[in-house]
C-alpha cells in the first residue's frame, strides 16, 4: 500500500506521542529534546518495522535520517519507493 | 477528580507494588530500613526553606494515600489502604552544609535511615549551602518509582508556583488488572523456568566480604560529567550505537569498566547478568500515573569473554535490549506477578529471592524532570540515588537533565571496597570519555 509522506507523518505523530505517554509531538521537535529514551526509541523503530514492512535495524540510516518525525517520515517514504 | 482523590480510602495494587511491599517489609526486618531511594535536583541558589515547607505541607494534603499501607482486602488482593493524617505533618528537613561533599554525605545518610514509621514513605529535604542549594525527595518503593518521584517533584514545583490544579492532576491506576489466571499462571511457569536459566551461569562478586555482609548501609559513588564531555559522550553513542541509543553505549561502558577492574573475581565462563528497568506508562498524560510501581523488568547476560568497549559490542548491548523489548518476557513478569498477590509474603520473597541473581542493576533516565526550574531556582543537575543493588553485586544509574549526565554507583558496604568504587567510578568515566575501539 503507497502512503504519502502526509500520512506517514500522521501515523508516526500518533505513535510518537503515545510512546511519550501522550505528550503533544511538533514533527520538527527532535526525539532527544522530548526525553525519549532508548527504549523508547526502539519502541518506536519496532512499529516503524511492523507497520510498513521495512527492516531499519541493518540499514545505513544516520541520526540525521532519524531525529524528528519530519526527517524519519522523508526517510521511511524514500524506502518505499 | 478532586473528591476523588481525597475520598478515597484505599486502592488495589498490582503484582509489582506487592513484591516491592514484600521486599520492603523484609528489608526493614533485617536492615531496619526499606527499599527507599532519593531524586537529587542541584540547584543555583538558595530557597526560602520556610516557605518551602510550608508549601510542601499544603501540596501534601491533597494526597492522603503518602500516609498509607498494604494491607490485604476482604476479596485477598493486596490494596493501599490510606491513612489518616491529622496532626502528622509530611516529613521535611532543612539543613545548612558548607559544601557540595558535606551535602551528597547528608544524602547518603538519609536514603539509609529510611523511615521509621511504616506509614511514613516520603520525605523531602532542602540542603543549604549558601550560594546553592538541593532539594531531594527520599521515597520508599512501595509508595513511588523513580520516574514517578521526579514527576511527583514537577507536580510540587508546578503548585509552588500556583499553576497546577493538583488534585486534577493527578489518577490512580487502575484497581486490578484484567489477565485470566491461567495466562498469569502460564507467565508464572516462562519466568521460572527463563530465570533459572539466566541464573545459572551468573557471575557475581564472591568477594569474602560479600559472604558475611555486615553492614545494613548501602554506599553511593556520584559524579557528574560537565557539558563538554556529556556532549561528547552523546555524540560518540549516537555513532556508536545508533541515534538515542545512549543506554547501550552506557550499559557496554559501564560493564567494561566493571570486568576490567573486578572481573577476575569470579570464573571466567561466567555471564554477567544485568535488570533493567522498563517504563509501562503508556497512555494518557504522565501524571496521571504517578503513584506505585508502573514499571516491569528484563535481564541482559553478557559472556565475560565477550565484553569490551568496541564497537562491536555496543551493537551487541543495542541488540540484546531490542531482543528483550520484542520477546514478551516483561509482560511475563508483569502478569506472574498478579499471581503472586494471592500468595503469603513469605513465599513470594522466597521466590523472588531464588529467582533474582544478577550483577548488575542498570537504568539510564532521560528528563524524567521536565522543568529547567525548581521553585523559583535553576535546576543544574539530577541525581538519582537508589539503595537498590544485586546482593551480591552493583547498580550502576546514569540520569540527564538538560544534555548534563549523572552517575551513581551502588553497592551494599562490604561487597566492594572504598577503593574499588573509585577505581571503578574513575574507569568507567575514562572509558566513556575516551575514543570507543573500532572507531
Amino acid at each position: 500500500m503507497n502512503r504519502t509522506k502526509p500520512e506517514i507523518e500522521q501515523v508516526l505523530l500518533k505513535e510518537v506521542s503515545r510512546i511519550l505517554g501522550g505528550e503533544p509531538c511538533g514533527l520538527d521537535d527532535p526525539f532527544h529534546s522530548m526525553g525519549m529514551d532508548s527504549l523508547g526509541f526502539i519502541e518506536l523503530l519496532l512499529f516503524v518495522e511492523a507497520e510498513f514492512n521495512l527492516k531499519l535495524a541493518d540499514s545505513n540510516l544516520s541520526a540525521g535520517d532519524l531525529e524528528t518525525v519530519r526527517v524519519l517520515a522523508n526517510s521511511i517514504f524514500k524506502k518505499l519507493e | 477528580m478532586m473528591e476523588h482523590m481525597l475520598t478515597k480510602r484505599f486502592c488495589h495494587l498490582n503484582g509489582i507494588d506487592w513484591i516491592f511491599d514484600v521486599l520492603n517489609e523484609a528489608s526493614r526486618k533485617e536492615m531496619g530500613c526499606g527499599v527507599s531511594s532519593q531524586v537529587i535536583l542541584r540547584l543555583d541558589r538558595n530557597l526560602q526553606a520556610d516557605e518551602l515547607r510550608k508549601k510542601w505541607e499544603d501540596f501534601i494534603q491533597f494526597f492522603p494515600l503518602v500516609y498509607g499501607q498494604c494491607v490485604r482486602g476482604g476479596d485477598f488482593v493486596p490494596a493501599w489502604l490510606f491513612e489518616e493524617q491529622a496532626n502528622r505533618p509530611p516529613a521535611f528537613e532543612s539543613v545548612r552544609c558548607a559544601s557540595g561533599v558535606e551535602a551528597m554525605d547528608y544524602f547518603c545518610k538519609a536514603v539509609n535511615r529510611g523511615f521509621l514509621d511504616r506509614r511514613d514513605h516520603l520525605c523531602l529535604l532542602y540542603v543549604d549551602a549558601g550560594s546553592c542549594s538541593w532539594v531531594s525527595l527520599v521515597f520508599d518503593h512501595t509508595l513511588l518509582d523513580a520516574h514517578g518521584a521526579q514527576m511527583f517533584l514537577l507536580l510540587f514545583h508546578e503548585f509552588y508556583l500556583g499553576k497546577a490544579n493538583v488534585a486534577g492532576s493527578v489518577k490512580l491506576a487502575d484497581s486490578v488488572p484484567a489477565v485470566p489466571w491461567k495466562s498469569q499462571w502460564r507467565a508464572g511457569q516462562r519466568v521460572i523456568s527463563r530465570m533459572r536459566i539466566i541464573s545459572r551461569n551468573c557471575a557475581g562478586i564472591p568477594l569474602a566480604a560479600s559472604r558475611n555482609l555486615v553492614s545494613k548501609n548501602y554506599c553511593f559513588k556520584t559524579w557528574e560529567f560537565d557539558q563538554e564531555q556529556s556532549t561528547m559522550i552523546f555524540k560518540r553513542a549516537f555513532e556508536t550505537a545508533g541515534y538515542l541509543m545512549v543506554a547501550p553505549y552506557l550499559l557496554a561502558g559501564s560493564l567494561t569498566a566493571f570486568h576490567l577492574e573486578l572481573g577476575g573475581v569470579s570464573g571466567a565462563d561466567k555471564d554477567y547478568v544485568v535488570q533493567m528497568n522498563i517504563d509501562t506508562r503508556r497512555r494518557g498524560r504522565s501524571y496521571q500515573q504517578i503513584f506505585f510501581n508502573q514499571h516491569s523488568f528484563f535481564f541482559l547476560q553478557f559472556q565475560k569473554r565477550a565484553i569490551q568497549f568496541s564497537r562491536e559490542f555496543v551493537a551487541h548491548v543495542t541488540s540484546s535490549m531490542r531482543r528483550a523489548l520484542t520477546d514478551g518476557f516483561w509482560q511475563d513478569i508483569l502478569d506472574a506477578a498478579l499471581q503472586l498477590r494471592f500468595m503469603p509474603r513469605w513465599i513470594v520473597l522466597r521466590t523472588v529471592r531464588n529467582l533474582s541473581r544478577n550483577t548488575f542493576m542498570f537504568s539510564y533516565v532521560n528528563k524524567a524532570y521536565g522543568s529547567k526550574d525548581f521553585c523559583g531556582a535553576r535546576v543544574n543537575g539530577v541525581t538519582h540515588m537508589p539503595r537498590l543493588a544485586p546482593s551480591h553485586g552493583i547498580g550502576v544509574f546514569f540520569s540527564q537533565f538538560e544534555g548534563r549526565l549523572t552517575g551513581t554507583i551502588v553497592f551494599r558496604e562490604g561487597v566492594i571496597q572504598e577503593s574499588q568504587a573509585e577505581l571503578l567510578a574513575a574507569r568507567l568515566r575514562n572509558l566513556l570519555t575516551c575514543k570507543i575501539q573500532g572507531s
